[in-house]
């Protein structure tokens, strides 16, 4: 029912709040704008609470971009951080400072200044709340002050992609903050819309405020093609969403699988997701615990084959962790780190793991059969199909592979929040998606689960020191060490980042300026066409 | 759906002599005693209906919390949320919470929309109430007139062909799924003439298609129904003497034919409705009706548990209190049934 690449966006990490801000993904010449035109898009499920310092859900986050704005905004081609409410900015691995522009006001007439910025952070930081936007974009150990124009936030160990994080929570406004109940179902902040009107499970309609000038790439609430009025429709079919594109009744909307084949005269603009990576669980006792087990395993995959069954031939190979446009770094870090797809050399190292052919096939090492339960995400045919040839390739390696299938949350629930963390042994279907490469020590250094949140009890030093190397440096500087952090990974076999696709977002009678990421749409980048 | 209702068709369609009433000393009328004893079936049904509800949703595997709180919400924050929310409580206890809150219509408020339970069913409920119904009445409209005149046209064996084609047809539509009939429907009136509304709830028009699509199948099934039992009463004597005296045939229908088919048709009418309430949930997925049913999926998936059996129990209430009031009319309609002494 869920859209795929929004179900994936459940396990997109910090990040995809940073709204981009450029590079039109067409090829179109000139257009002719609608002035005080319309505007309506679609989400695949409910957003809920629209309050953008409660909720995590990608639905809430892609209305909220109507509504409110960001400190900084990310450039889709340069990936370089772009002003937004903050007209400048300082950076250091445990201080950032944004210097906000000083007339910016709120839909409702009162200003907007650091202090509210401020006021935002310590609400989220407040555990009365239990905003869910704790850790993953405010650090818990943070201190957030404003003086004058400036906000300023300090943490006592170094996070390297905090400017990131934090210049990517949707601000909302003070009288939000004194009663955020009245944003549940309304809007009270610094974008171009304001919510209207609420049809529960249908709609949301905004209609464009006065006054608005602040907006990245030089947009106004003046500039031809802005709509006067954008509805957000509630459609969780994807043909559903198709038949609307094509009728004009939706001018944007995600749409993928079969149903992309009739919209192929529409405008598109890509938004790539990961969709398929293998993590292998390292847990004491497992056979994966040993590299040579992982390293044969994943000879024994082409990882090629199964990009094309992964992705229906649509997508590509993942280069790097970093999955999602725009990224903070950019390198190839899969390339010469991964074993090469070998049947025979994976036998060859199976042997000298002590792996010996046993009974049916089965290979067995100081009596214990080589066992894997490969968790899977089952939610489409190209999911499930790529899960049957890995265990395929596994069995025929000698292993017994028992399938388990389930939609995204169960894989979630057997692997990532498992309570008994040796149930499964290798997975294929929980994406780690960011374009931060910071984002991923929480998951694969630490304390293991159920206490910390690596999940597959990753013992790396490698990539441990690379990555607290890279935390203490900013820039190219940083690129380079997070670089080396994850071939670090990569040559260990620790997990594999398999696949790219190019969810595309579809445009009927509407264009945006910038590109979407992981479906969210900044509000200010949308022109309506004549 | 229940088997009572279908017992209770039978024996008001069979010609049953007169059944003793089983009066009892004291008992005031048969049919306030009836419905006592029909409401206290009732409860033991809502609460088997509550309990269910509250075990099958908590064996939806998944983690409730970690799914409304996503991968990057720290285990910390998880706990916490699942603390506030009561998850840690024996089951017992959190059985025990959920009576209290659905006794005050507080059904807690919902994982994933962080919204009141009973404000989402409030505001949703109607959505599902106008499609059922307004189905439920094209279905009434359509298969009862249906019915009479193709029983009318074929009664003893006449026009051979016409049976065949009805048979045929509404044979075929009845097992077509409704939400293959919407997705032709949109195909044919949306997307390719542009006729009508592709999804959506807006005007007169926007009703059209997902009416349709529900109501299509169950017409057909049921002019099948009303069909044969027309065809039975068309026999009985009194047609015969009727059509021997050369009353007028619409006469003839409309005043003597048609009220006895009509307990047949209503009972079923009241079994169908449970169908059409079931059948929205593809429906509304289909033409992205903001009902409940849309809400189910989502919340069923997202392993919300307050949504879902919130709203599990308020579809399985709409069936159950629907056939009450159905053997209800039934049995002060005909007080010969032997309904009345269940």
């Amino acid at each position: 029912m869920n859209q795929r690449c929004i179900a994936l966006a459940a396990l997109v990490l910090a990040g995809p709040a940073l709204a981009a801000c450029s590079g039109s993904g067409g090829n179109k010449g000139p257009r002719d704008f609608a002035v005080d035109g319309a505007f309506s898009v679609a989400v695949d499920s409910d957003p809920g609470d629209l309050n953008p310092l409660v909720t995590n859900l990608v639905n809430a986050q892609i209305v909220g971009m109507y509504s409110y704005d960001t400190l900084i905004s990310l450039d889709t081609k340069t990936s370089e951080p772009q002003p937004f409410l903050a007209e400048s900015w300082t950076e250091s691995p445990s201080e950032v400072t944004y210097t906000l522009r000083n007339d910016i006001t709120c839909a409702d007439g009162t200003s907007f200044t650091a202090q509210t910025a401020a006021d935002n952070l310590n609400w989220i930081l407040d555990p009365v709340n239990q905003s869910p936007r704790l850790e993953s974009v405010v650090p818990s150990d943070a201190t957030v002050t404003a003086e004058g124009n400036v906000l300023k936030v300090t943490t006592t160990k170094p996070r390297s992609s905090m400017l990131y994080d934090l210049g990517g929570q949707q601000m909302v406004c003070e009288g939000a903050l004194a009663d955020p109940t009245s944003v549940s179902a309304g809007s009270d902040g610094t974008g171009p819309f304001v919510i209207d009107k609420i049809v529960a499970g249908d709609s949301i309609t905004l209609t464009r405020r006065d006054g608005y000038t602040w907006g990245p790439k030089d947009s106004t609430s003046s500039t031809p093609g802005m709509p006067k009025t954008v509805t957000i429709k509630i459609v969780p079919s994807p043909s559903t969403r198709a038949n609307l594109l094509l009728s004009g009744q939706l001018n944007a909307a995600m749409v993928s699988g079969n149903d992309e084949a009739r919209l192929s005269q529409l405008d598109w603009q890509p938004s790539p997701a990961i969709s398929g990576m293998i993590t292998y669980n390292h847990l004491e006792g497992l056979p994966t615990a040993a590299t040579e087990v992982r390293t044969a395993l994943t000879q024994a995959i082409d990882l090629d084959t199964l990009t094309n069954v992964l992705t229906g031939g649509k997508g590509e190979r993942a280069s790097s962790l970093l999955t999602e446009e725009p990224s903070l770094c950019t390198y190839n870090s899969v390339e010469g780190t991964l074993p090469t797809f070998d049947g025979e050399a994976a036998a060859r190292t199976l042997e000298a793991a002590g792996y010996t052919s046993g009974a049916g096939g089965v290979r067995t090492k100081d009596g214990k059969a080589l066992q894997i339960t490969l968790v899977y995400d089952n939610s489409t045919d190209t999911r499930s199909a790529a899960a049957e040839y890995v265990a395929k390739q596994w069995k025929s390696l000698g292993a017994e592979v028992t399938l388990q299938g389930g939609d995204e949350s169960y894989v979630i629930s057997s692997t990532f929040s498992s309570e008994d963390p040796s149930r499964w042994t290798a997975t294929l279907g929980l994406n780690l998606q960011s374009g931060a490469p910071g984002v991923f020590p929480q998951y694969l250094t630490g304390p293991t689960a159920p206490e910390g949140t690596n999940f597959a009890s990753i013992r790396n030093d490698d990539y441990a020191r690379h990555a607290a190397l890279a935390v203490g440096l900013t820039g190219d500087a940083a690129c380079g060490e997070w670089a080396k952090a994850e071939e670090a990974l990569f040559k260990s076999v620790d997990l594999i980042p398999v696949s790219v696709t190019p969810f595309k977002m579809y445009f009927n009678g509407a264009e945006s300026v910038s590109q979407p990421v992981g479906g969210i749409l900044p509000g200010s980048a949308i022109r309506v066409l004549k | 759906m229940s088997t009572g209702p279908t017992t209770t068709l039978l024996t008001t369609i069979a010609e049953q002599p007169s059944v003793p009433s089983g009066r009892r000393i004291g008992a005031t009328s048969p049919l306030g005693s009836f419905i006592a004893r029909r409401i206290l079936r009732l409860w033991w049904s809502v609460v088997a209906l509550v309990t269910m509800a509250f075990l099958m949703v908590r064996l939806i595997p998944g983690d409730p919390v970690r799914n409304a709180l996503g991968t990057n919400a720290t285990p910390a924050i998880v706990e916490a949320r699942r603390e506030s929310l009561g998850l840690n409580d024996p089951i017992w206890l959190q059985y025990f919470n959920f009576w209290k809150g659905l006794l005050t219509w507080n059904l807690g408020d919902s994982f994933s929309l962080r919204m009141p339970v009973s404000t989402i069913i409030e505001q949703r409920l109607p959505a599902t109430l106008e499609l059922a119904f307004l189905s439920l009445a094209v279905v009434l409209v359509v298969s009862v007139p249906l019915g009479i005149v193709i029983a009318a046209l074929t009664r003893g064996g006449r026009r051979r062909g016409v049976d065949l084609a009805f048979t045929s047809v509404t044979g075929l539509l009845t097992v077509v799924p409704e939400f293959l009939i919407g997705v032709g429907l949109v195909y044919l009136f949306a997307v390719q003439s542009q006729l009508l509304p592709v999804a959506g709830r807006g005007d007169a028009s926007s009703y059209i298609l997902p009416v349709l699509a529900l109501s299509i199948g169950v017409s057909a099934g049921m002019s099948r129904i009303v069909r044969v039992e027309a065809l039975t009463v068309f026999e009985q004597d009194y047609i015969r003497t009727a059509r021997a005296k050369r009353m007028t045939p619409l006469r003839m229908y409309l005043r003597h034919a048609l009220p006895n088919l009509l307990t047949a048709s209503l009972t079923i009418g009241g079994i169908v409705l449970g169908s059409l309430i079931a059948g929205t949930v593809l429906v509304e997925t289909i033409f992205s009706w903001p009902g409940l049913g849309l809400t189910i999926i989502d919340s069923v998936r997202s392993k919300d548990y307050p949504l879902a059996q919130g709203i599990v129990i308020v579809y399985g209430l709409i069936v159950l209190i629907s056939n009450l009031l159905i053997d209800i009319i039934l049995v002060s309609l005909d007080p010969r049934t032997a309904l009345k002494d269940t």
